[in-house]
């Protein structure tokens, strides 16, 4: 008991040191749970929002009805399955759907698309459907007719709010059901797949348009809790029995799901980082702390105090002001998160680019589980602790009489320099000289103040690093697979697909875009929806009509090709397949499959084709839903002569792309348009501003933490020396001058942890980039987020080494001003017997 | 591919050696069109390509007018429908439905490869978009594309005679037919069973690619129409979809007759009644 005693009081003694000790531990306390609880928000809120856009959390069909929506595959007992749901107290809440596909027809044109026939009282309650109308209304309630289309659909087939449109099916006893139906709205979603492929109707109009009376082909629902979902869905599926099928919204958008699933990942490999950060900034100011006081204990040694009885005090300190600093750390932690967590962060305030898709909340709200709180403090608890020990250690294993003797040695060194600085004119640098005399004088302390800055500065620039060695990767993989940094295509080609848009003529147009700088690579491409059958299946898909010589200049598919070949030269009705495309077909190498396009003019074209080979990239949408034939072979398809429908263009780097865009468009003629990559890939677009938001977010927080680390190291170091100043100023160095040599240190300790750190940053993500991070065994494999492999590699960049170190610089500056005047205010005599 | 439509070794001579041979052939046609189709056993002499010709005029003339009910058939239900149809060559086509209620006057013009429909309860026409051209045919086991490809027996395919068989005492004349390689067929191949003395066929196989039985045509009741005999009850088997079936009846027949231009016209289409 006397040695808490003991503890308490030296503590209190002492608090300036306590009280930095503590604030060091909360800080980074707090920051690591306000972090988690907001990779956490985000995570849940990309979550919610997916699922509240279209899907539901897990949709209940017929068995086999998502691959084949034929009205075998409806529910057989809808009412069974409303009763589950409406007795489950898992489930939020749930609506009833059809979704078929149908014939939608304007006066000039007509498009083949999926029909969701909603319950509008109940699907308000499931999605945020009706938060996207962007002209006319939603549906309501009562309404029997009407029908709800995308903004591009409506482009396409040039119709607005009360024109009419023709819906045509099969019903369910083979015949063709048609309607009209007045368009009673238009949604704006925000994303092209559901803007041009999806019409919406009431429910029962869809029943009566396909003949089946009262019933459904599927339930969306929501849950209460995200967590719960997979015991819902085991629980619904033994209830249910095996003629139903539940579907996840993982399975339902896997290409989102891994998007978020890579996200944990990444923030949890970033939260890692920050743990060390923050605990290398705590076990610095603890280090310091007992280091200096060397003296203390060689003069308790000297008293007769044991060795163990000293440490067991330390231990006991550490432990009381580890206690504090979490309880601190833990308050301020929850406090912050909890208030944000009520606000809300609205992260289209820190990015301007950041587009969500309409009736979506870019709003997170942070919420730490009590799990995740309990390691938090338990790591940083652990770590508080433990690292006051070996200082302890480390300082009463000295000689007492030499603890005492070498702080008193420094000082009979130095007091006779000051006295004789002073008797000369003071030059201009002889704070700086001072300064770094001073801090080799003492260099355990000069180590550790420069190994927190060095932290500090690794740690951000690693994660900077890690960031942008995914960008560039995720957009180099996308890109080189399919889309090329840009594409040119006539304007309105990119919302019909339709050979009507096509270049005539394009060898002129190739050769200009070939000879404007930054371009490496002009493939000409043919691009189309198509029908591809085999004998048992056919389904839909996109065809690429490619140049064999010229696509490599601008893609790697041919590297992609897992069976058989890719397309050459010499081909004329050869076809690649994506593989999951040829699983669906039931094709394999050797075998025909006839593809049904719609040719210039509005004819149908059709064409047989021999499989040559299979395509496997791992990018869900490129294998699942692509078949690639010749050039010449696409051109007779679609009877285009020598025309094409778009030209893919690979650039020598990223950085080309606006200056690249701008010459193009210069050079092309105007009714061309130049398309990059960020359009293509909007998926691959806003995954990166996501992410972007997210590190900037991240980095604000962990550069607080590294400041504050910093300033209590830096404050540490100086506060410890009041004796020593008190000495100083005492034998008759002005305040100024004190200031101006603390400060002189300071900045001399900046650029050299800075500097350290930047070499030892550079050298752990330089070496990570060479040998990549696998993150693979946290998330499974990644096939889904075009490009990305779930290995990633940092990459060092100059330009952010340089905004990182100069942002610590100036931080490490600013932090050190309020010890060199705290210190310079200090009165001489108080100085020197409180040391 | 020459003349006689007959690929493979052998057949390399060329023209000349099968102009003549086409000639005496058509006349033989000729021939066998002024006498009704009278049993003579001359056959045996043809190729297998010709075998298919002569099936495939018999079957439709140089234009032809049908009235067919036709019953499709499902696990879940049944339904029957009546129509006309209207055919000229292989290239146009004009189908009119004349019930049941729902679906009276509901008309497909097929010009070439395009397939248009008319709706009358939207007053409507529309292009079948290539998305839906392996659809079924009013939910039939025929899709739209078999509809389309009517008639294309002989210029999709090389023929290959298989053997002879003897079908209920019947000589019989089982044909292979392979896909051209640049036809747009899905079908893998098909076999056909033609009555040797007229060409009447008995039956159909449907394959794909890799030699699964998708769908067996059965034909029976042969009735005579004015100058020539043909099956009226098609039944066409799913083999994949059990339970699945469409039968088809040929009501009444003839063949022909001169057919304007003017009815295969979108105005045609949609004029009904």
């Amino acid at each position: 008991m006397i040695f808490w005693k003991i503890a308490l009081r030296n503590l209190w003694r002492n608090s300036r040191r306590s009280l930095i000790t503590v604030t060091t531990i909360a800080v980074g306390l707090a920051g690591v749970i306000f972090l988690w609880g907001y990779i956490d928000g985000t995570n849940r809120q990309m979550v919610t929002n997916i699922t509240r856009f279209l899907s539901g959390a897990l949709q209940v069909q017929g068995r086999g009805y998502l691959d084949e929506m034929s009205f075998d595959n409806f529910l057989e007992d809808g009412p069974a399955v409303e009763t589950l749901l409406r007795d489950d107290p898992a489930v939020d809440r749930f609506t009833p759907r059809i979704v078929f596909p149908v014939l939608l027809s304007s006066r000039t044109k007509s498009r083949g698309l999926l029909a969701m026939g909603i319950d509008p009282a109940s699907e308000t309650g499931v999605t945020t459907l009706h938060r996207t109308v962007a002209e006319g209304r939603f549906l309501a309630s009562g309404d029997t007719s009407g029908i709800l289309v995308g903004q591009e659909l409506a482009e396409s087939l040039k119709v607005r709010p009360g024109d009419e449109l023709v819906i045509l099916a099969q019903t369910a006893y083979g015949t063709l059901g048609s309607t009209k139906a007045p368009i009673i709205g238009i949604l704006r979603t925000g994303t092209k797949e559901v803007d041009l492929n999806f019409a919406f109707l009431p429910l029962r109009a869809m029943q009566e348009l396909l003949e089946v009376e009262q019933r459904v082909s599927t339930y969306a629902l929501t849950v209460k809790e995200q967590a719960e979902l997979t015991a819902l869905t085991r629980r619904l599926e033994s209830g249910l029995g095996d003629r139903v099928e539940l579907i996840t919204w993982r399975q339902l958008m896997p290409s989102i799901a891994e998007e978020i699933r890579f996200h944990e990942a990444l923030a949890y490999f970033i939260l890692a980082v920050v743990f060390v950060v923050v605990g290398a900034g705590i076990v610095n100011t603890i280090f310091m702390g007992v280091w200096e006081r060397g003296r203390e204990f060689g003069i308790m040694q000297a008293l007769g105090t044991a060795r163990g009885q000293i440490v067991r005090v330390v231990a006991y300190e550490s432990l009381i002001l580890a206690v504090a600093g979490t309880i601190a750390g833990s308050a301020l932690g929850l406090l912050v998160t909890g208030y944000y967590g009520r606000q809300g962060i609205d992260l289209s305030r820190y990015a301007e680019g950041i587009k969500m898709m309409a009736g979506l909340s870019p709003v997170v709200f942070p919420e730490i589980g009590a799990g995740h709180l309990v390691f938090a403090v338990a790591v940083v608890f652990v770590v508080s602790t433990l690292a006051a020990l070996y200082p302890a250690l480390m300082a009463t294993r000295l000689d007492p009489i030499a603890a005492i003797q070498q702080q008193r040695a420094i000082r009979a060194k130095r007091s006779p320099r000051r006295l004789r600085s002073s008797s000369r004119p003071i030059r201009r640098w002889v704070f700086a000289a001072m300064g770094t005399r001073n801090l080799f004088r003492n260099p355990r302390r000069s180590l550790i103040t420069v190994s927190g800055i060095a932290f500090g500065m690794a740690g951000i620039f690693f994660l900077w690093a890690l960031a942008e060695g995914y960008y560039q990767q995720i957009i180099e993989n996308a890109t080189g697979y399919e889309t090329g940094h840009l594409q040119l295509s006539r304007a309105g080609f990119r919302q019909e697909l339709t050979p009507d848009y096509s270049i005539q003529e394009p060898e002129a147009l190739l050769a200009r875009a070939r000879e404007l700088p930054g371009v490496v690579g002009v493939a000409p491409r043919i691009f189309t929806q198509a029908l591809l059958g085999t004998g048992r299946k056919s389904t839909g898909g996109f065809l690429y009509g490619i140049d064999a010589v010229q696509e490599p200049s601008v893609t790697r598919l041919s590297t992609a090709v897992g069976q058989g070949r890719f397309l050459t030269a010499s081909d004329r009705n050869a076809i690649v397949l994506g593989t999951r495309l040829a699983d669906k077909l039931k094709a394999k190498l050797g075998e025909k499959v006839v593809v049904y396009a719609q040719a210039s003019g509005g004819d149908l074209g059709a064409g047989a084709y021999r499989v040559v080979g299979i395509l496997e990239s791992g990018i869900f949408n490129l294998d699942a839903y692509y078949a690639f034939i010749p050039l010449v072979g696409a051109q007779q398809l679609l009877s285009l002569d020598r025309g094409i429908t778009m030209v893919a263009v690979r650039l020598a780097n990223r950085w080309q792309l606006p200056k690249a865009t701008i010459a193009l468009r210069g050079a092309l003629p105007a009714d061309i348009e130049v398309v990059p990559w960020q359009s293509l890939l909007p998926i691959v677009t806003q995954t990166i501003e996501l992410l972007n938001v997210m590190l900037q977010i991240i980095l604000l927080v962990v550069f607080v933490i590294v400041a504050m680390g910093v300033m209590n190291t830096i404050l540490m170091s100086t506060l410890e020396r009041t004796r020593e100043i008190g000495i100083m100023m005492a034998v008759g160095t002005r305040r100024g001058q004190v200031a101006k040599q603390v400060f002189a240190e300071s900045c001399f300790l900046a650029i050299l942890g800075v500097a350290v750190g930047a070499v030892v940053g550079s050298a752990i993500a330089f070496s990570a980039g060479l040998r990549g991070i696998d993150l693979r065994p946290y998330m499974g494999q990644i096939t889904a987020v075009p490009g990305f492999t779930g290995i990633l590699r940092p990459v060092v960049l100059p330009e952010t080494l340089a905004i990182t170190a100069l942002w610590l610089f100036v931080i490490s500056l600013v932090v050190s001003v309020y010890p060199a005047w705290r210190i310079s205010r200090l009165d001489p005599v108080d100085a020197i017997g409180r040391g | 591919m020459n003349a006689c439509g007959v690929r493979g070794p052998g057949s390399g001579v060329g023209s000349q050696k099968c102009g003549p041979r086409t000639g005496t052939l058509i006349a033989a046609a000729l021939v066998f069109l002024l006498m009704g189709f009278s049993s003579v056993a001359w056959g045996q002499e043809l190729t297998a390509t010709e075998m298919v010709r002569r099936y495939d005029r018999l079957l439709r003339g140089d234009t032809n007018q049908w009235q067919i009910e036709m019953v499709v058939k499902t696990p879940r239900w049944e339904r029957s429908y009546r129509m006309n149809s209207w055919m000229v060559g292989e290239r146009k086509t004009l189908i009119r439905v004349l019930a049941p209620k729902k679906s009276e006057g509901q008309g497909f013009l097929k010009l070439e490869y395009s397939l248009w429909m008319y709706l009358p309860t939207v007053e409507r026409t529309i292009m079948i978009p290539p998305s839906m051209m392996l659809q079924d045919f009013l939910g039939s086991d025929f899709s739209y594309d078999d509809l389309v490809k009517a008639g294309r027996a002989v210029d999709d395919y090389t023929h290959r005679l298989l053997r002879e068989e003897s079908v209920e005492g019947t000589k019989t004349w089982v044909i292979e037919l392979t896909p051209k390689p640049e036809a747009p067929v899905v079908y893998g191949k098909l076999i056909l069973w033609l009555r040797a003395s007229d060409y009447i066929p008995l039956r159909q196989e449907f394959y794909d690619e890799s030699g699964t039985l998708l769908k067996t045509m059965h034909f029976s009741g042969v009735r005579q129409f004015n100058d020539r005999a043909i099956p009226t009850r098609w039944h066409l088997v799913n083999e994949i979809k059990k339970g699945n079936s469409t039968e088809m009846t040929v009501l009444e027949a003839k063949f022909n007759l001169p057919l304007r231009d003017e009815l295969f016209t979108q105005r045609t289409l949609e004029r009904y009644p």
